[in-house]
């Protein structure tokens, strides 16, 4: 019998309406798989700081929820899940657009490197003033580790779209860290003098 | 050529060689196509550490499980690590529990074999009656030829009476029952008597009780029990004072003994516990209810057991990962195990309470069980009793390569039942 840890991402899903004790051990497997993932998506797609937790909390249940009702019906697990975590996002972003608490002192980073923090500081700032579609392209594929062909199918964009996407995206983040870019390069310079 | 795009194509690895070569070519002497390859790359870096990631802090974790009506994860069930038995490899495991199986398989073997040996026990019930209380007296016949009422070893008969005697007579009163009239067995001439057939005494069920008033009373009934012989009274009631010398073995219904409390070699337990849980959390409602343990038992003799214990108990967590989060969670842990248990005194308090104490080392799936444990087992009848106790577990467990520990207290009720 298979343990629980080789179960696919699907079948984790699909185990959401078995018997309430396996269903426990499928979500609990799902969470530890992807918990950290949705954690991040949510703090760099929102910039949120405070209310990162209740929204956490409402997609994780609401993904189970959704999984129970869909089984069998799922066929890309992760984007399914990105999906669910995506709209309520967007949805949280909109209700809440009035708020200006957002990003405010929200990247409190574990890294010992102020240089490094200060530059992914500016990024997911740019990141954030980007529309829904290419914030999703650009978090999931440099926070998140997806391919461009994994975000082109979830989606449902050619390659090529999504491939330019990000360059221009890489682009235009370049020009605006361009000053910090070559501060850091004075100082790398006189160090290594 | 747009260089820019090369660069991307290569710092996503989908560059081929021949292009790659060009680009290269092109920046030896493009300067500000060397620059921007450069800030791609300082880019690249800074994306892919990530300076902002942070790992799901566990009130977050808390509030999903407990919204879902779910147990918290356990440090195993979300891979921070594999548990207590990642420490060591397959092989040693199955090592440590082939010398454990040994030691407990010795155990039995030894008990066993001291039954045959030594002279302060009573018998080996598989061939009859071969030793006779702490005499030695050996009297070699099959019990089917006793409880046949045919004829046995005629010294042998005599020596086993005279040590009855011993035994009983002080409290208990035999006859004859070849005459109709008491008349004292005379330890120093049994023969005067030809007391050489188990039907010659007898004792009534009705004085059965009062057997277990001495602790002679209750040697012999031990020594009749684990020789499969059983006794009857059927004197004159009329009579008011019996004498000693008139009792015996004849072979009754087993249910006239079951007033006694007698060693059975197999028994099963269950039981639950109402513990406190250690570490103590706060917001955490440690569940008592779910905890129950079987347990069957192997009795080699009166005071010594033995057995392979099963059950399931919650465990109060408190751990660090090594991401510096700390977990705070109340699994509830299935487990194996093999316990020893020692009934205290020689014969029960009031004729049905034993005090016992037992200990208990076992496995759950992240990492060992001990259990000490003390309390009283209560005869109801010859083969159910209750039990009443106190107990203390300790789980130890690995989170990222350190050992902690969860433990439990408190008290256990039970029920016991012997065949």
């Amino acid at each position: 019998m298979k343990k629980i840890s080789e179960y696919t991402d699907i079948e984790l899903i699909d185990s959401f309406s078995a018997k309430p004790k396996i269903a426990e051990s499928a979500f609990a497997e799902f969470y530890s798989r992807y918990s950290d993932m949705l954690w991040n998506y949510i703090r760099k797609f929102t910039g949120l700081n405070e209310d990162v937790q209740d929204l956490f909390q409402e997609i994780m249940i609401n993904f189970f929820e959704g999984g129970k009702k869909k089984k069998g019906k799922i066929t890309n697990a992760k984007s399914f899940f990105f999906m669910v975590a995506k709209n309520r996002c967007i949805n949280f972003l909109r209700d809440h657009r009035d708020f200006s608490d957002f990003a405010e002192g929200v990247y409190k980073n574990k890294s010992s490197d102020y240089a490094d923090k200060h530059l992914t500081e500016l990024i997911l700032a740019e990141i954030q003033q980007m529309n829904y579609d290419d914030r999703d392209y650009l978090i999931l594929k440099f926070y998140q580790d997806w391919s461009i062909r994994e975000i082109a199918d979830y989606h449902e964009k050619d390659e090529q779209f999504i491939r330019n996407k990000i360059w221009r995206a890489r682009k235009k983040l370049i020009k605006k860290l361009k000053p910090y870019l070559n501060e850091l390069k004075k100082i790398n310079k006189i160090v290594l003098e | 050529m747009d260089y820019s795009k090369l660069i991307n194509e290569y710092l996503e690895g989908e560059l081929e060689i021949a292009e790659e070569q060009r680009l290269f070519s092109e920046m030896a002497y493009n300067d500000a196509l060397r620059e921007e390859f450069t800030d791609e790359v300082k880019l690249s870096n800074i994306l892919a550490a990530d300076a902002t990631y942070e790992t799901t802090p566990v009130e977050a974790t808390d509030g999903v499980f407990t919204q879902l009506g779910f147990s918290i994860p356990t440090a195993a069930g979300r891979g921070a690590a594999s548990g207590f038995w990642s420490k060591f490899s397959k092989t040693s495991v199955i090592a440590i529990l082939l010398l454990f199986g040994t030691a407990v398989t010795s155990g039995i073997l030894y008990f066993n074999g001291t039954l045959f040996n030594s002279d302060e026990k009573l018998t080996d019930n598989s061939n009859g009656i071969n030793a006779v209380a702490n005499t030695g007296i050996a009297i070699n016949e099959d019990v089917n030829q006793i409880n046949g009422n045919s004829l046995i070893n005629a010294e042998g008969m005599n020596s086993f009476f005279n040590n009855l005697y011993d035994i009983v007579s002080s409290s208990f009163k035999v006859k004859d029952e070849r005459n109709s009239t008491n008349s004292e067995f005379n330890r120093n001439n049994p023969n005067l008597y030809g007391l050489n057939k188990s039907s010659d005494l007898s004792i009534d069920s009705s004085e059965l009780p009062n057997l277990n008033k001495s602790k002679n009373s209750k040697s012999f009934m031990k020594m009749l029990n684990q020789s499969q012989m059983h006794i009857m009274y059927s004197g004159n009631f009329a009579v008011p004072q019996m004498v000693p010398g008139d009792f015996v073995i004849i072979p009754v219904a087993s249910d006239m003994m079951s007033n006694y409390p007698v060693n059975k070699k197999y028994s099963v337990q269950t039981k639950g516990a109402l513990n406190s849980y250690y570490p103590n959390l706060d917001n955490i409602n440690v569940d008592n209810m779910g905890s129950f343990e079987i347990a069957f038992w192997y009795n080699p003799n009166q005071n010594n057991s033995f057995g392979l214990t099963f059950g399931r108990s919650s465990f109060a967590q408190q751990f660090n990962t090594a991401e510096g989060i700390q977990y705070y969670q109340a699994p509830e842990l299935f487990w194996l195990g093999a316990s020893y248990k020692r009934l205290i005194l020689e014969e029960e308090l009031f004729g049905f309470i034993m005090p016992y104490s037992s200990v208990m080392a076992g496995a759950s799936s992240i990492g060992p069980v001990l259990r000490l444990e003390s309390g009283i087992e209560i005869s109801v009848s010859g083969n159910f009793g209750i039990v009443l106790g106190a107990e203390g577990n300790s789980l130890l467990y690995n989170v990222d390569g350190k050992i902690y520990n969860s433990n439990n207290i408190g008290f256990i009720y039970g029920f016991k039942y012997n065949f």
